[in-house]
């Protein structure tokens, strides 16, 4: 058997460092495909603080997750938006007060209302839901907002996205249904809720 | 379509790679003509398809329909679609090319497999098709439908040549 001089100790501890280091490198190993998502919606809006407020229309649950790490994690959430979207690349008028009503594959009801940016969000410790899940919206009319009118119901189960945006974004395409809105008519006058563009009411 | 469609597709391939093509494989499909599978499909569609799931480009068992990814299609390609209405949840119906790759999507996923099902050699049991909705084996959606379940039955009827498509209106009548 071998006796290891000082040059062999050295060595033995490179080799430990290099294991622990190729460790350190499996661990911090993410998944490219969500890193490139996360990746794509880019920096916050300057004007809107960090919170429930912001970045309406993105897909929560890409970051409010274990592996997107950002806090609270996020079961299910969206944007509800008046209209459909008429340009590229721009977000239509935010509905505010909208009632989404989500029923889970056990039959459970949850229901929750959109802020001012449009936003609603159930954290995983407010429901924990099986899925898949059925959804209803239900917005005030924009000349009776006492009254709740249904928008256009959906005509699919949610599978297992908890992000509204993870399917709902920008104009309808081949692979999107576009926003989720409440009106047909992009015409149609929605008041503009006042947060929007200018952080918390 | 039918049965002939595996025979193209590897005669397709064996024909770039040089093999011999006497050594030439016939995949069998299930029924594929629509009055058959329409049904058939809009279950699947309904059930597995939703953009979240099998309605999307990254999964192995890509389901194209009215409800979730549509087959891509260039607004010029000259078919005759109404193409504002062709979008996930929009008015055009599922096309009769969307069941064609549909039908390639879940033959092509275990072909040996499937024809030893479509020629009544196997029980449709032995297919992930099959296997996974019931879990019975890993799944990331979870569970669809029990074994004998109506959309079960829809299944395993198309898949071992009944004609009874009821079971899958069944289905379909489900919220």
């Amino acid at each position: 058997m071998r006796r290891h001089g000082p040059k062999g100790l050295a060595l033995i501890s490179l080799s430990a460092l290099s294991i622990a280091a190729f460790g350190a490198a499996l661990a911090g190993c993410g998944n490219p495909a969500v890193d490139a998502r996360i990746e794509a919606l880019g920096e916050e809006d300057p004007n809107v603080p960090e919170g429930p407020y912001h970045r309406p229309g993105q897909p929560c649950t890409l970051c409010h997750s274990v592996y997107g790490g950002e806090g609270p994690e996020i079961t299910v959430g969206g944007t509800i938006f008046a209209t459909p979207a008429k340009e590229p690349g721009k977000l239509p008028t935010a509905v505010e007060g909208a009632e989404v009503k989500l029923v889970d594959a056990e039959g459970e009801v949850k229901t929750v209302k959109t802020n001012c940016a449009g936003n609603f969000y159930l954290t995983k410790d407010e429901w924990n839901p099986s899925f898949p899940l059925q959804v209803e919206v239900r917005y005030p009319a924009p000349n009776a907002p006492d009254q709740k009118k249904p928008a256009p119901p959906m005509s699919s189960r949610i599978s297992r996205d908890g992000s509204c945006a993870g399917c709902h974004f920008g104009l309808p395409n081949q692979g999107s249904p576009g926003y989720v809105f409440c009106e047909e008519d992009p015409d149609v006058p929605f008041p503009v809720p006042k947060c929007v563009g200018g952080g918390e009411p | 379509m039918k049965g002939r469609l595996g025979t193209v597709l590897v005669a397709a391939l064996l024909g770039c790679s040089g093999v011999d093509e006497a050594a030439v494989v016939t995949v069998k499909c299930p029924p594929g003509d629509p009055a058959s599978f329409r049904p058939v499909s809009a279950v699947i569609e309904q059930r597995c398809g939703t953009l979240d799931c099998h309605g999307s480009s990254f999964r192995p068992l890509r389901i194209y329909g009215r409800l979730g990814l549509r087959r891509p299609v260039e607004r010029d390609a000259g078919d005759e679609l109404n193409f504002e209405e062709y979008f996930p949840g929009g008015d055009e119906l599922t096309t009769d090319a969307e069941l064609e790759d549909n039908l390639r999507s879940i033959c092509g996923l275990e072909p040996e497999l499937m024809t030893q099902v479509v020629d009544g050699m196997a029980d449709p049991e032995v297919l992930s098709f099959i296997r996974k909705p019931r879990l019975r084996e890993k799944h990331k959606g979870g569970l669809v439908w029990f074994k004998g379940d109506v959309g079960d039955q829809c299944m395993t009827n198309w898949l071992t040549g009944g004609k009874d498509v009821s079971k899958c209106q069944q289905e379909l009548s489900h919220p």
